[in-house]
């Protein structure tokens, strides 16, 4: 009966807690990157397409957007900047797809896209998927 | 000087030597025992006690002794003759060895209450130094078990002095009669030039207790002073270590020279400053706060006297040796959780900044925010994305998630306290010794300012004949403060956050130092204005050091019976050293160059102020004290005297041949200042006071004191201030027998009295020639040297004389349940009168500023009250004592006179409340455009002095008034809000919407010891203080102040309006808004005027004391203790980040900042 009573007692807090739960937003969802030529290895000085597909436009209250592709290598170059997005519609998804990414690094190098979601509040959402290429 | 020092050590070694001679010289051929101990008590302090019956004593001795000591000598005695002894103190106890071996068995008795016979129940009776025990039941009777024969029994009960029995063989019922203790009764309090039963106190003095300042972890006992008393008003005017402050007793006591008119403290009779006081040392804290207490110090003690009392050696007593010593660290007392998301801090600077000229703070594109944006949770840089990118020019663009708070700032930093001393003495000499030294290190990490703190103090007192006595008194204080960056410390927190936002890193790639920011919109940014670069150069050094010396020597000649001449002369010494070097402060802006800065702050200077102060204070005095049958009476009069001169060499030199070495041999350059200033002053002065009682019923005190100060010119040079207090003690009339033991005490007290204020300038009576004036270069004869010039100050009154200050005091004492519950109370009204003010005005021809007179008044009006509870139960065998006490203190002060008859707002007006602040009506904000059109039917915001930048800027991202804006209430219906004439009578939309002095101040205090424990806490806060944060407020005010202010606070934007937050505390987000002060932010207003009143828990302290190593030690003693450990404020509802007291030591709120302390520590006595 006590040990009853404990589990009890410490449930409360966990309850209280729950009830005062601050309501997130739902974010838009999205399938992964495909990389175009798809092959399990590349050289450096390949180009390759990427695209994503957002699979579920989120939460309504969305009051601006901005998506991007970027790579791993970019960051310290200063001619290289985000690759912007605007979305298009094909077969019925919305698709974002990338300019051309020359592949300028061997090794395991990475293809982000990012995306900025801004709701209401200053509340500023990230979206961040990645996908990995071997490059040689 | 040389010689005076000498003198005193000379003295001082002296004193000690005699004080340790504890050997024996002695032959003795065949004598009885019983005959030889007195011959032992004639050659030292040891007393023997015994019974005479015992048999050994008749033992023959026989025994030769040449400067054996003590110890050695007693056991050479007591050998063969069958009889133990034991020492206790000074003590010696001989017993049998039969009566130690004696066995245990139960023993009985009775608690009786001396003076009426009556059983005592409830009062607990043990076995000293066990814990067995019991307490007196109905009859107060007891019984106690295994009792041996040699053991003393303790009985105590609150309200009674403790008794002490020896359970002897030939007894096993005792009684024990209790006497009704007078201890508190008999509390004696340190007046001036004297000391007095508190009981018989007719003026308002209030003590605060040693305990609740000693070991406190404070550098100083100003902080551990704060809130000690509702009247002592103390406000810090940093957190830094040597931060200087501002107190006062009942407020302010005049409206000229707040900083100079402050209460008088008196260290031991001799002026000392609160910060130079190891709180260690303490005795005693009198509070004199009217005027009739303090009347008898005259003229510096017109706002109120702080009387504190050392603590001396003690007659009978062995050395005894105290240790206490502690360390721990420091912290902020505010949160600083800023925002240190580059993303964050450019966006909200360049949305703020676009509402204000619709061009952003920064220069940065779609893609430098994607970036940002990517580097969002970044902590530290992530490889893939550095925080500094290298341009194709060079130069550096900045991504960075930078913490500039805890770049600059330590939030641990480390602090120790060590304190020994050594007390003693016999009928002859007793001496205190103390030093202390404290050190903490500042909250400045790059090149890290220190703190270093000596302290030392020694006190002897020689009983060179029975009727004369003679004391020297000697502490010396040093302090030695480092510090980087620029001449104030304090500038580094106004301008170190400027530019420095969390997307820009203090330093390049390279380690070069990070100044300018090109990526906003002026061109250039200039990171921590060239701060972040100085402090990482770390050549910039500075330092502070002060030191005083107070020597005091003091005769006492008792002439006759209760007539005894006092007479002391005492030497302050105070030097004070300034040294500031600076130099030429490198940064890069482009990979691989350097430049160097250039602003004021990157020069290479060298800078030195070397300031002596001097007082020789002198005291004389008689007191004669004779008492016949029923009637006491005090007679005090004496004569003071003091003499002061300041000096100091102040000097600057430009272009020193090396950075590491500060000297003016390595100065080369122009001579920027080479200046000296003296000044001195001296006062007379003539006291008497005259206390008289009859039975301890009736109290009179009466005062006068009359000074001269060289402030005033001849024939204006004298005051006379007298004071007067009655007392009437009803709890000793015959009527209140029937309530005596339940009702103790019921004093009622009046006092008037008048002190005289002579805080003007030193010379303010004469006019003077300036001759430090340098034309510019422009003006010269030869085209090069240029020419000095000399003015003439605008002419003085030379009828300048002191403000007089006239106190009225009605105070209650009670005390109930054996003076368990005490209460004290005082209802008081202060006038000031002839306060400095710009008198007559004179007709514009006059061409000068109208001289000062002696015409302005003001009245003060309050009350305080304090109420303790203590009380002690047996819990657990142990005795469970503790005391809850509470305080608080309310007052008002009104201009009552002033030239100012069109009641301009600028000044002071007659009719004035202190402090009172005017500020305009804000009733919202803007909730849609429908208000707002509404309110523009109504208001001309263009021709209003609130709107300018929002009507002004037309070039803004929304010109004009706009849903969300504040909304100013018309008050006078003109349609326009402006400040009218700015006169009372027409204050244009303004009223009066708070008061900046403190109100309702309070304090409560918890203590309790049990079996070894003590605990006690300490809270201090006040009702309300209303603040409004002016234009450079900025860690309030976040970019509606300077949009290129770096520290702002996480949920900053939670509380700015938005269409999705309409119900924000702060308007529609626009830059500069604060900064001016016609915007719809810089003018005081309701909406934005905080009550910075607080709650803080001041202090708390556990300790226990160890039972064990009583052999060496008589008390060792663990504990930990928190300074500030937690506060309340309705000021933390809107920002966490700024210390309720911080608030109040300027408006903007920018300093130094206050700091919590933790410590661990111990203190052994042996």
């Amino acid at each position: 009966m006590q040990k009853q009573l404990y589990i009890l007692l410490l449930l409360v807090p966990v309850l209280f807690c729950a009830c005062t739960d601050k309501k997130g937003v739902t974010l838009p969802t999205f399938s992964d990157i495909h990389v175009s030529p798809e092959q399990a290895v590349y050289h450096v000085g390949d180009s390759v397409v990427c695209t994503i597909d957002m699979l579920t436009p989120g939460d309504a209250s969305l009051k601006a957007a901005t998506y991007w592709f970027y790579t791993s290598w970019w960051g310290s170059n200063p001619n290289l900047t985000a690759d912007f997005q605007t979305p298009e519609t094909v077969d019925g998804a919305t698709r974002f797809t990338s300019s051309k990414i020359e592949l300028a690094q061997a090794g395991e190098v990475r293809i982000y896209f990012w995306g900025r979601l801004e709701y209401p509040n200053w509340d500023f959402q990230p979206i961040q998927i990645p996908v990995t290429l071997h490059v040689e | 000087m040389k010689r005076i020092f000498a003198i005193s050590f000379f003295t001082l070694v002296l004193s000690l030597l005699t004080a340790q001679a504890q050997v024996l010289t002695l032959n003795v051929n065949d004598k009885p025992l019983r005959d030889v101990l007195p011959m032992v008590e004639q050659q030292s302090d040891y007393h023997f006690f015994y019974n005479s019956s015992l048999a050994g004593l008749d033992s023959r001795v026989t025994i030769s002794l040449n400067s054996t000591p003590i110890e050695q000598a007693l056991r050479q005695l007591f050998s063969g003759t069958g009889i133990t002894y034991r020492i206790t103190d000074n003590h010696v106890i001989v017993l049998t060895a039969e009566e130690k071996k004696s066995t245990t068995r139960q023993i009985s008795g009775t608690v009786l209450d001396k003076a009426t016979n009556e059983p005592v129940i409830g009062a607990s009776v043990i076995i000293r130094g066990t814990t067995q025990g019991t307490i007196t039941d109905y009859d107060g009777q007891f019984i106690l078990d295994n009792v041996a024969n040699g053991q003393y029994i303790e009985c105590a009960y609150l309200g009674y002095e403790t008794q002490d029995i020896r359970v002897t063989a030939n007894a096993d019922s005792y009684k024990v009669f209790m006497v009704e203790s007078t201890a508190q009764l008999d509390e004696v309090v340190v007046v001036g030039y004297g000391a007095q039963k508190k009981v018989n106190l007719t003026g308002a003095v209030s003590v605060v207790d040693q305990k609740d300042i000693v070991g406190r972890p404070t550098p100083n006992m100003v902080t551990a002073l704060q809130g000690a008393d509702p009247a002592l008003n103390i406000t810090m005017s940093a957190g830094g270590p040597g931060a200087s402050y501002n107190y006062n007793i009942r407020g302010l006591a005049s409206i000229n020279n707040s900083s100079t008119t402050k209460p008088l403290v008196l260290v031991d009779g001799v002026e000392m400053d609160l910060s130079r006081i190891n709180s260690n040392d303490i005795e005693s804290v009198s509070i004199l706060k009217d005027a009739s207490a303090s009347a008898i110090y005259g003229s510096k003690a017109a706002a109120g006297v702080i009387l504190v009392t050392t603590k001396s050696g003690s007659e009978g007593k062995a050395p005894q040796v105290t240790v206490d010593a502690k360390a721990g660290w420091k912290s902020p007392t505010t949160e600083h959780d800023f925002i240190t998301q580059g993303f964050w801090s450019a966006y909200i600077s360049d949305i703020f900044m676009m509402q204000h000229t619709k061009t952003a703070m920064t220069t940065y594109s779609d893609a430098d925010y994607a970036e940002l944006w990517m580097r969002l949770n970044d902590v530290t840089e992530n490889p893939e994305r550095p925080w500094t990118v290298v341009q194709n020019d060079g130069s550096y663009k900045y991504y960075a998630n930078f913490d500039w708070y805890n770049h600059y700032y330590k939030t641990i930093r480390p602090m120790q306290d060590y304190n020994v001393s050594l007390k003693g003495g016999n009928e002859k000499v007793n001496y205190f010794v103390s030093a202390r030294y404290y050190t903490e290190d500042g909250m400045i990490r790059i090149d890290n300012d220190k703190w270093h703190q000596i302290s030392t103090r020694a006190k002897v007192n020689v009983n060179i004949q029975p009727w004369m006595h003679y004391g020297v008194n000697f502490s010396f204080f040093s302090s030695r403060y480092t510090y980087p960056g620029t001449t104030s410390s304090r500038e580094i927190f106004r301008v170190g956050s400027l530019h420095a936002m969390a997307y820009i890193p203090a330093t390049n790639p390279d380690g070069s130092a990070v100044y300018l920011n090109p990526w906003i919109y002026s061109g250039q940014g200039t990171v921590g204005d060239g701060m972040n670069a100085l402090l990482l150069y770390g050549k910039h050094k500075n330092l502070n050091i002060n030191r005083e010396m107070v020597m005091q020597h003091m005769l006492t000649f008792d002439l006759a019976k209760n007539l005894t001449l006092n007479a002391d002369y005492s030497l302050t010494w105070r030097m004070k050293e300034i040294s500031n070097r600076s130099v030429k402060v490198p940064y890069s802006a482009k990979e691989g160059t350097t430049d160097l800065i250039e602003n004021f702050r990157s020069v290479d200077t060298y800078h030195q102020q070397l300031a002596r102060y001097m007082t020789h204070n002198y005291n004389v005095y008689l007191r004669w004290s004779p008492t016949w049958d029923k009637h006491h009476l005090t007679l005090t009069a004496g004569y003071n005297g003091e003499m002061y001169r300041y000096h100091s060499l102040e000097a600057e030199r430009m272009d020193l041949m090396t950075e590491n070495l500060s000297s003016f041999n390595f100065a080369k350059g122009e001579v920027n200042d080479l200046s000296e200033s003296i000044k001195t002053a001296a006062t007379n002065g003539f006291f008497a006071r005259v206390n008289y009682d009859w039975n301890g019923r009736y109290l009179f005190e009466v005062s006068v004191r009359a000074d001269a100060s060289s402030r005033f010119a001849p024939g204006y040079r004298w005051a006379v201030t007298p004071g007067g207090s009655v007392g009437w003690r009803m709890s000793e009339e015959p009527f209140w027998e029937s309530i005596h033991d339940w009702w103790d005490n019921a004093k009622i007290r009046l006092s008037a009295g008048q002190l005289a204020n002579q805080m003007t300038g030193y010379y303010d009576y004469i006019q003077s020639v300036d001759a430090d004036g340098m034309f510019t270069q422009a003006i010269t004869l030869d085209g090069a040297t240029v020419l000095s010039y000399a003015t003439e100050s605008d002419p003085n009154a030379g009828t300048l004389t002191w403000e007089k200050m006239t106190t009225y005091d009605a105070g209650l004492d009670l005390g109930f349940l054996g003076n368990r519950l005490s209460f004290t109370g005082d209802l008081y009204i202060r006038n000031t009168e002839g306060m400095l003010n710009t008198g007559t005005a004179l007709p514009s021809v006059y061409g000068a500023t109208d001289p000062k007179q002696n015409s302005a008044n003001m009245s003060t009006k309050g009350w305080e009250f304090a109420i303790t509870w203590r009380d002690k139960h047996r819990v657990a065998g142990k005795d469970l004592s503790y005391e809850i006490s509470g305080g608080v203190g309310n007052y008002k002060t009104f201009i009552t006179k002033y030239n100012n008859p069109e009641k301009l707002l600028s000044t002071y007006y007659e009719g004035q409340e202190l402090g009172e602040l005017w500020g305009y009506e804000i009733d919202g904000l803007f909730a849609d455009q429908k208000e707002v059109d509404e309110y523009l039917t109504k208001v001309d915001p263009v021709n209003s002095m609130v709107y300018t930048d929002i009507v002004g800027v037309l070039d803004s991202k929304a010109p004009g008034l706009h849903p969300g804006d504040v909304r100013y209430v018309d008050l006078n219906g003109d349609g326009v809000i402006t400040s009218g004439n700015n006169t009372v009578d027409n204050p244009g939309d303004r009223k009066i919407i708070g008061n900046t002095l403190p109100k309702y101040n309070y304090n409560f205090h918890l203590s309790a010891e049990w079996y070894g424990v003590d605990l006690s806490i300490y809270f201090q806060g006040i009702g309300r203080r209303d603040w409004y944060p002016m234009t450079e407020a900025t860690t309030f005010w976040g970019p509606y102040s300077r949009p290129y202010q770096g520290f702002m606070e996480k949920n900053f934007m939670s509380n700015v309006w938005s269409e999705d937050n309409p119900d924000a505390y702060f308007p529609r987000y626009r830059a500069y808004e604060a900064l001016g002060s016609a915007n719809s932010l810089g003018p005081t207003n309701n909406r934005y005027t905080l009550n910075v009143g607080y709650l803080r828990l001041k202090n708390v302290t556990i300790g226990y004391t160890l039972p064990c190593w009583k052999k060496v030690f008589s008390e060792f003693r663990l504990y930990f203790s928190a300074e500030n450990p937690w506060c309340w404020s309705p000021l933390q509802k809107y920002c966490r980040s700024i210390d309720p007291e911080q608030a109040v030591v300027s408006s903007q709120a920018i300093t130094y900042g206050f700091a919590r302390s933790f410590t661990f520590g111990l203190t052994a006595t042996f």
